[in-house]
């Protein structure tokens, strides 16, 4: 057995000494990758916050507020956890993250409500964790809406003379109805995942910019040598990106509902540029590490200043012009809307021009810097 | 420019594990410090061209969240610029909008919103209704009135149900407020790993050119550790001055112990080391060993339980993150004494979940990373063996 082993240890560490190249490209563009995707959508199974973890203190213990509360717990955002008895354990238990959400129902409610007194819910959140919040804001005062809109109606029905056919037009003038286009379940995997699988595939791809270059330093290629390596690594990151999306895809029910072609064409585009940019380093910087390192440190922050997560409308001006310089802003945001929108190959066309903009301007640095290699 | 790389690559553990992590903070505090995502551009199409219909679209104009850009002729219009991305929501308000207000004939409204980045969806749909709920207050009001309702009775009646909300630890939503943390802790992983793996590298080639049965002996822990625990040092000092940077410059509290901070840093970093030993052990060449750490950076935090919380992961996924990797015991408590000021207690589970981690680790990492240098020269003598037999 040991024997078996070390044998099919050392068949594995002497292909990996003679095909280092082959193995990292290997591990690089399709092990993690896909054992990402795979780790992290199997993680975020369950789309959204549900089942939040959730505090109740009743002061009043009516049959109105028992079902209130009961209402909140068979919701399939909320989970009570607990009912206490002091508001002072709704701070406590959301310190101690034993719970994210509180719920405090003052004494009297119900006779208070019913003397037109206008007694107050109060909900407390933990602002710490945003994927929490932004579920259980939303659903809370969704359920607290019905209710009112409930007894708005009842008291409308009590108090005017009115037919109970136009009583909800009474108690609801203005009947807005608040759309939430392509992810109307606020599904975090499908915000998060695409735009940072690809995130993390562009540092590979750098990486690997980085180390050719250095491989073909001093060799003297021609410039076409050059372009035709860029095309050929830029395909493979662009293969990879596909094979993660593929696999949310497939696995994940992640939905893919843009243009096909579109969304190829731009994601060649972005990997040859991503690509390019870490030759360009790596024709700089002499020591392979470093220069994986730098095309690395390079890539790494585009994730948050190419404003996927937080807009880079909302960013101060100078890190919105700085945005636009970043190519992950046209892409990442892009493959998220191809996931969600149903793009044509029209709406990319702004994205692709920047893209060929971007890598034109790489090509004329490249080829500065390799004539100058040439002279030198 | 030849001299100053020399001279960085010269300083780079240094460099890397105190400009980068100051670098990037000042750098992501700066882009992220606005507290609130305003003027969100959206567009409005008025059929109604009433006084109603304006009025609203005026609380509109003055609400600083949105930036009307364009008044749309058809929903259809306003569907396809958000669908190209120019604006991200839409109000529509149809024709006979007064008229249905002034006969209670419930006034239809829609607001369209771009839901794929939900941090702007959400902005959009909470002020949106702000408006609309104050609009539809001061017209329950006046149909009280007229109704014979007094309108101090009326006041009461429209508040039944109100709710007041409050929200502890990040009061506005701060999206810096809530990230930064969890960006720290990225940091000193990254940086950390990316100055120790190499130099545990370094030590594999060395002990992989001596005799075999000398390797286990001539391991240097003596030099070796002087300088970890020199890299650990430096980290956590950049990582105080990480937290004093966007103390200062971009108001974050600084609530929690010091002595806890550094009770959690050193048992990460403990934990962080026995995974550097397994890295050393799995990697034969230092540049590629620092591409994979490049790579662990978004998966480590996607993961961690910081963006995505322990109860909502899926089944079994939680006890097998924490077991092979130590950013929950890092991340997680670190955003609990930022922002809460955690006591020892709140911050227990963490603590003892990074020992046991760093116990468990440390000395697994160590026994592969001694397992692999001495198979890899057991393969390497057999083959040399067999290519002097050949010859």
């Amino acid at each position: 057995m040991k024997r078996q082993f070390f044998q099919i240890f050392k068949a594995l560490y002497l292909y990996k000494k003679r095909h280092p190249k082959r193995v990292m490209t290997f591990l690089v563009f399709i092990v993690v990758p896909l054992v990402t995707g795979l780790i992290l959508g199997y993680e975020m199974s369950s789309d959204v916050a549900t089942a939040i973890p959730t505090v109740v203190v009743n002061h009043d213990q009516s049959e109105f507020s028992r079902n209130l509360v009961a209402y909140v717990d068979e919701s399939n955002y909320f989970n009570v956890v607990e009912e206490a008895d002091n508001d002072a354990r709704v701070e406590e238990a959301l310190y101690n993250r034993q719970a994210y959400v509180g719920l405090i129902i003052p004494e009297n409610f119900y006779s208070d409500m019913r003397e037109g007194k206008a007694p107050k819910i109060l909900t407390v959140y933990d602002g710490s964790s945003l994927a929490v919040i932004s579920s259980s804001k939303s659903a809370m005062s969704e359920i607290l809406l019905t209710l009112k809109a409930g007894y708005m109606i009842k008291n409308y029905e009590g108090k005017l003379d009115i037919a109970p056919a136009e009583v909800r037009n009474h108690a609801i003038p203005i009947d807005a109805t608040y759309r939430l286009l392509y992810n109307p379940t606020r599904n975090f995997r499908n915000f998060i995942l695409p735009g940072m699988l690809a995130a993390l595939i562009q540092v590979g791809i750098a990486c690997m910019g980085a180390e050719r270059a250095s491989e073909n330093r001093g060799k003297g290629l021609a410039f076409t040598e050059h372009l035709k390596m860029i095309l050929k690594w830029g395909s493979l990151g662009a293969v990879s990106i596909s094979l993660t999306l593929i696999e949310q895809y497939l696995l994940f029910d992640m939905p893919y509902k843009g243009t096909l072609l579109g969304g190829i064409v731009l994601t060649v585009l972005f990997s040859c540029v991503i690509f390019a940019l870490g030759y360009l380093v790596g024709s700089i910087l002499s020591d392979r590490m470093f220069a994986s390192q730098v095309a690395a440190v390079l890539v790494l922050p585009a994730s948050i200043l190419g404003g996927y997560t937080w807009p880079a409308l909302a960013m101060p001006t100078f890190f919105q012009w700085l945005a636009k310089i970043i190519p992950f802003y046209y892409y990442g945001n892009r493959i998220r809307d191809l996931c969600l929108k149903d793009l044509a190959f029209r709406h990319l066309i702004p994205d692709i021009r920047i893209m060929l903009i971007f890598i034109a301007v790489e090509l004329v640095l490249l080829y500065f810097i390799k004539k100058k290699e040439v002279l030198a | 420019m030849k001299k100053l790389i020399e001279l960085i690559l010269k300083y780079k553990p240094p460099i890397v594990l105190i400009l980068i992590p100051i670098a990037f903070t000042l750098l992501f505090g700066a882009a992220m410090s606005p507290i609130f995502t305003d003027e969100i551009p959206i567009a409005i199409m008025d059929l109604d061209q009433s006084d109603q219909s304006r009025e609203i679209i005026e609380e509109f104009e003055g609400c600083s969240i949105f930036k009307i850009t364009e008044y749309a002729d058809s929903t259809e219009q306003i569907k396809e610029d958000i669908l190209s991305g120019k604006i991200k929501g839409g109000l529509v308000l149809p024709q006979g909008f007064q008229a249905d207000i002034n006969g209670r004939k419930g006034a239809k409204a829609l607001m369209l919103m771009d839901g794929t980045n939900f941090l702007v969806g959400n902005n959009l749909m909470l002020y949106s209704n702000k408006i609309i709920s104050a609009k539809n207050y001061e017209l329950q009001a006046l149909d009280l009135a007229s109704g014979g309702i007094l309108p101090g009775t009326s006041d009461q009646m429209l508040n039944t149900l109100a709710t007041a909300e409050r929200v502890l630890y990040n009061p506005q939503l701060g999206y810096l407020y809530y990230l930064y943390p969890g960006l720290l802790a990225v940091f000193v992983q990254q940086t950390y790993l990316n100055v120790v793996a190499p130099i545990l590298l370094k030590e594999k080639d060395r002990l992989k050119r001596l005799p075999l049965n000398k390797i286990d002996r001539k391991i240097r822990p003596k030099e070796m550790a002087p300088l970890i625990v020199q890299y650990a040092m430096m980290t956590f000092v950049c990582s105080l001055a990480c937290m004093l940077i966007v103390h200062w410059f971009f108001h974050y509290p600084l609530e929690g112990s010091l002595l806890l901070t550094l009770l959690v840093q050193v048992l990460f970093l403990a934990g962080l080391t026995g995974v550097a030993f397994v890295l050393a052990a799995i990697f034969d060449d230092a540049t590629h060993c620092t591409q994979f750490v490049m790579f662990l950076a978004i998966p480590s935090i996607l993961s961690c339980g910081y963006g995505w919380p322990e109860f909502m992961m899926a089944p079994g996924f939680a006890p097998v993150m924490k077991a092979v990797w130590p950013l929950y015991y890092y991340a997680n408590p670190l955003k609990e004494l930022m922002l809460k000021g955690a006591s020892f207690d709140a911050i227990e589970p963490f603590v003892i979940g990074g020992f046991l981690f760093a116990l468990f680790w440390m000395p697994v990492g160590m026994w592969i990373y001694r397992q692999k240098i001495r198979t890899m020269k057991q393969i390497e003598e057999e083959v040399r063996s067999l290519a002097e037999g050949v010859r």
